[in-house]
């Protein structure tokens, strides 16, 4: 019998640096094709060298999408989220992903990070990131408030798959 | 609305039931490496689909006249690989779903014992807006924790 192959995660600190970069980037390079088996999906992909993300995302208020990376063709990150326009008549999806957006954007430029908390203030908006985890394996949530009232949610999660899993 | 969300409760625990908990149905991947299993009845369209393994991410969706309706996403993980393996796991959750499907439910809270093992399923929410925890836990260790949300989308 040949020995169990062993099995080791794959570079983290290239991995997140990543992630950093197609999650700053991807919603410049949107790809609005519809695949047949994503029916309703806005796919969005990024590739940098061995690394590829590929965002699907579905609903046009209340979304739900997840994001994968993947290695030579092997899926080995994911990040799935549920965002909901809590209070449809106070505030606007457009206004909501204009916070968020602005949000992350100075979370990773200013901290090179995308988890661990972060709160942020944006035209009288207050943004919350609260998370537990890290790369390999985390989960967490967004809100928009305006000070007294939730507005807006985002549940998320994710983490290293299987697949990460390569044989040395 | 030109479905009613008794409607979209009934069709999800069926198709639930019928796919991952009872491991039927499979299809054609959505994805390279992925396990993809699909539900069908009337207008109503299920898709669960899931890269598996000890770390294990998902997504379960339905279509209503081919829009998107509603969805959930899963993501887990074994962390004592020595104390359980992927089959006992996969043995745990399709018996709790069996219960909790019977109850015409999959939310709320559920727990279960089986093999020296502890399943603990917590969650908030209704169909519309909920997220959960699932843990499992063999003398006191913790072995296996999977998060999950969603609701409907429009």
């Amino acid at each position: 019998m040949s020995p169990e192959p062993h099995l080791v995660q794959p570079d983290l600190t290239a991995l997140e640096s990543f992630i950093l970069k197609a999650k700053s980037v991807s919603g410049r390079v949107s790809d609005a094709n519809m695949a047949q088996n994503q029916l309703g999906a806005l796919e969005c992909v990024y590739t940098e060298g061995l690394y590829t993300f590929h965002g699907s995302y579905f609903g046009k208020v209340d979304q739900i999408g997840q994001e994968l990376i993947f290695f030579k063709d092997s899926p080995i990150w994911g990040a799935n989220h549920y965002a909901k326009l809590i209070d449809k008549q106070a505030f606007s999806l457009r206004k909501a992903e204009e916070v968020v957006a602005v949000s992350r954007s100075a979370c990773y430029y200013q901290e090179h990070r995308f988890l661990g908390r972060w709160h942020y203030e944006v035209d009288g908006y207050s943004y919350e990131d609260d998370n537990s985890g890290d790369v390999r394996f985390f989960q967490g949530m967004q809100t928009i408030s305006d000070g007294e009232k939730l507005l807006y949610l985002i549940y998320y999660h994710g983490g290293l798959i299987e697949t990460a899993l390569v044989e040395s | 609305m030109p479905f009613d969300l008794e409607s979209l409760e009934a069709f999800l625990i069926r198709a639930k039931a019928l796919t991952y908990a009872s491991d039927g149905h499979l299809a054609a991947p959505s994805r390279k490496g992925a396990i993809d299993r699909i539900f069908q009845q009337g207008s109503f369209v299920y898709r669960d689909s899931l890269f598996d393994g000890q770390m294990a991410i998902g997504q379960e969706m339905v279509w209503f006249e081919d829009l998107p309706i509603w969805g959930e996403n899963y993501y887990g993980q074994i962390h004592r690989p020595d104390l359980i393996s992927t089959e006992m796991l996969d043995q745990i959750l399709r018996r709790s779903m069996e219960h909790m499907y019977h109850e015409l439910r999959f939310l709320g809270a559920y727990r279960q014992e089986y093999e020296g093992y502890v399943y603990l399923d917590t969650n908030t929410g209704d169909m519309n807006q909920f997220q959960g925890l699932q843990e499992i836990t063999k003398n006191g260790k913790q072995v296996f924790t999977m998060y999950y949300h969603g609701g409907s989308i429009a």
